[in-house]
């Protein structure tokens, strides 16, 4: 096959087609495929050349959006476009005296980095404990916010015409739905309550919905015509078993999914790639029932999740496989580039048939990861994902 | 009449004004606030546990389960003498530094005070300083060290180096656990068990101080 375009390989991949090579992304989904600023810093010394320039791509998880001599030097074919900060909200950053730095988002959510830390988590809960006088009386962002797409339209119209990537576009709330309600009310509160105040959660999940709704009404108005993909998020395994029964799933937190997926698709012609982490097999054809296109990370090293030649047979006609490169728990930080060689040509070997397979890594990658084995897994998504269609 | 097994029933339940009603109801009758705790409280958790292991029950049930456990235990713990108080073991728990991921551990920490280990809870982001203050303090049995990220599982390593640099590496046993952690690095940092969830950390701390 003669080479294709970035955008048109990403195309048929998400149609269940073979192309030239399989699709690579890094940093295409801003904060998931990409890489933390210090392995990013780590790669740049690597490979010799020195740029001023990070921009950091998704302010909780420290990731870059690479620049364009690593995503043309590893042959990369996806780029990230996302929102605006709201309009009536500025960034403070806050020092403690033993070190960790925190500020609010535009939510009332508390987000903070321990000393040294790496990343920023979700540590206040302005819904915490609250009622459902308190939820009516609180202060909702405005999804319709114009400052939030200011630009946006012409910042994708000038990356559809002068680039050939395939254009990813991000939402609020880090694409979640069910777990920016954990934000709101705390982790441990929001699976109390999933149990004994179920009605409560559902007005919550309502809440976030709406804004959802709301958010992609304004984003796809602007850019629907110039994006390929849109990401929506949320985890439902932990390393071992689903966070929660799939039963209670079904019932509270599905149909919210399927909400926004539905108007999505209603309103613009783009393709959905889903994220959730975790031991999550009982919830794939969930996934493909809600609509969702594609499944990032595919992380093979939670249970039941090893078996890639098993989830492509079962589910590999109806969902894009978005990531699977590599073991990131075990492999590609531990290993040497000559393991993971062998094991990037394990999961291509796997997931690559008849399409529906974007290699990336398997979530972001962190400094723990020696550059030397970040640029042989890059090039082994090359290497391999080119030889897998050579005919 | 209130029975023991109806107790555990609520308590596998995870209803929390049952519970209560129950212990009431067992309190009234004469029963022995030990068998209340051993038989209805941590028997109810008995019945969790496993569930959690093999997959039938999942982290909100065993959260409401461990809450209404702990409701219960409040009203029966201050009605045994501390005599009589089971000595099953103390045990310190606590995320290490730079990682603030807690629910796994609040998990592991509910599962092995209904195993009736006392627990002593310190929080996230705990340096290696604070977790031998917290030691000296405490005189815990076993010290579990929790870690959700690759990028602090280190933190584990260098946490037990500072426990041998102290001298007091010998006066207890130190488990490790984490999504990323794994037997063999507990192993290689020289922890004395590892276990992968909640249930199996009450089964390891039991075969520990045996």
């Amino acid at each position: 096959m003669a080479e294709l375009t970035s955008r048109e390989r990403v195309l048929r991949a998400l149609n269940h087609q073979e192309a030239d090579r399989v699709p690579i992304d890094i940093g295409g989904i801003a904060m998931l495929t990409t890489m933390h600023r210090d392995a990013y810093a780590n790669l740049k010394n690597h490979l010799g050349y020195h740029n001023d320039q990070t921009t950091i791509s998704y302010f909780p998880s420290q990731t870059v959006l690479p620049d364009e001599f690593i995503r043309k030097r590893f042959h990369a074919d996806c780029y990230p476009l996302w929102l605006n900060p709201a309009s009536n909200w500025k960034m403070e950053i806050h020092q403690e005296t033993d070190g960790s730095t925190w500020y609010l988002d535009e939510w009332g959510i508390k987000w903070k980095c321990p000393a040294d830390g790496l990343y920023f988590d979700p540590v206040g809960h302005p819904l915490k404990d609250c009622t459902m006088d308190d939820i009516d009386r609180f202060p909702w962002p405005d999804p319709r916010d114009p400052g939030r797409v200011a630009g946006l339209k012409e910042k994708a119209k000038d990356l559809y015409e002068n680039t050939d990537y395939a254009l990813v576009m991000h939402g609020a709330l880090g694409n979640g739905i069910y777990v920016p309600v954990q934000w709101l009310i705390g982790y441990e509160d929001f699976f109390v309550n999933l149990m004994l105040k179920p009605d409560l959660v559902k007005v919550l999940l309502d809440k976030i919905v709406e804004y959802h709704i709301g958010q992609w009404d304004a984003i796809l108005d602007q850019v629907g015509k110039y994006v390929n993909v849109v990401v929506l998020s949320d985890d439902l395994g932990t390393q071992h078993y689903p966070i929660m029964n799939p039963k209670k799933y079904r019932e509270i937190i599905k149909p919210a999914q399927a909400k926004i997926a539905k108007f999505i698709k209603s309103k613009a012609d783009v393709k959905i790639v889903y994220h959730c982490d975790g031991a999550i097999y009982d919830f794939l054809p969930d996934m493909i029932e809600n609509g969702f296109d594609a499944w990032n990370p595919v992380q093979v090293t939670a249970d039941g999740m090893d078996d890639t030649a098993r989830l492509k047979r079962e589910f590999g006609d109806k969902l894009v496989f978005w990531g699977a490169g590599c073991d990131a728990q075990f492999v590609l930080s531990k290993k040497t580039p000559v393991e993971i060689r062998a094991e990037v040509k394990r999961r291509v070997n796997d997931l690559a048939a008849g399409g529906g397979l974007i290699l990336a890594s398997i979530h972001n990658i962190q400094r723990d990861v020696p550059a030397e084995n970040m640029v042989a897994f890059y090039d082994a998504l090359y290497e391999f994902g080119t030889a897998a269609y050579r005919k | 009449m209130a029975t023991l097994a109806d107790l555990a029933q609520m308590v596998f339940a995870g209803n929390e004004p049952g519970v209560r009603e129950k212990v009431q109801a067992l309190l009234n009758d004469g029963v022995d606030p030990r068998e209340i705790i051993n038989e209805g409280l941590i028997g109810g958790m008995n019945i969790v546990g496993p569930l959690f292991k093999s997959g039938e029950m999942f982290v909100p049930e065993v959260l409401i389960s461990a809450r209404a456990m702990k409701s219960g235990m409040e009203m029966v713990k201050p009605l045994i003498a501390d005599a009589d108080k089971p000595k099953t073991g103390k045990i310190l728990i606590g995320t290490v530094k730079g990682d603030l991921h807690d629910i796994g551990k609040n998990l592991v920490s509910m599962m092995l005070e209904s195993a009736g280990f006392e627990v002593v809870n310190m929080g996230v982001d705990i340096s290696p300083a604070t977790f031998v203050q917290a030691i000296k303090e405490n005189q815990p049995d076993i010290v579990a060290l929790s870690a959700l990220l690759t990028t602090t599982m280190p933190l584990m390593e260098e946490t037990i180096k500072v426990f041998q640099e102290e001298g007091m590496r010998e006066d207890f046993k130190v488990i490790v656990g984490g999504a990323p952690v794994t037997a063999d690095f507990a192993r290689t940092i020289g922890a004395d068990g590892f276990a992968p969830d909640g249930a199996s950390a009450a089964e390891l701390c039991r075969k520990l101080l045996a």
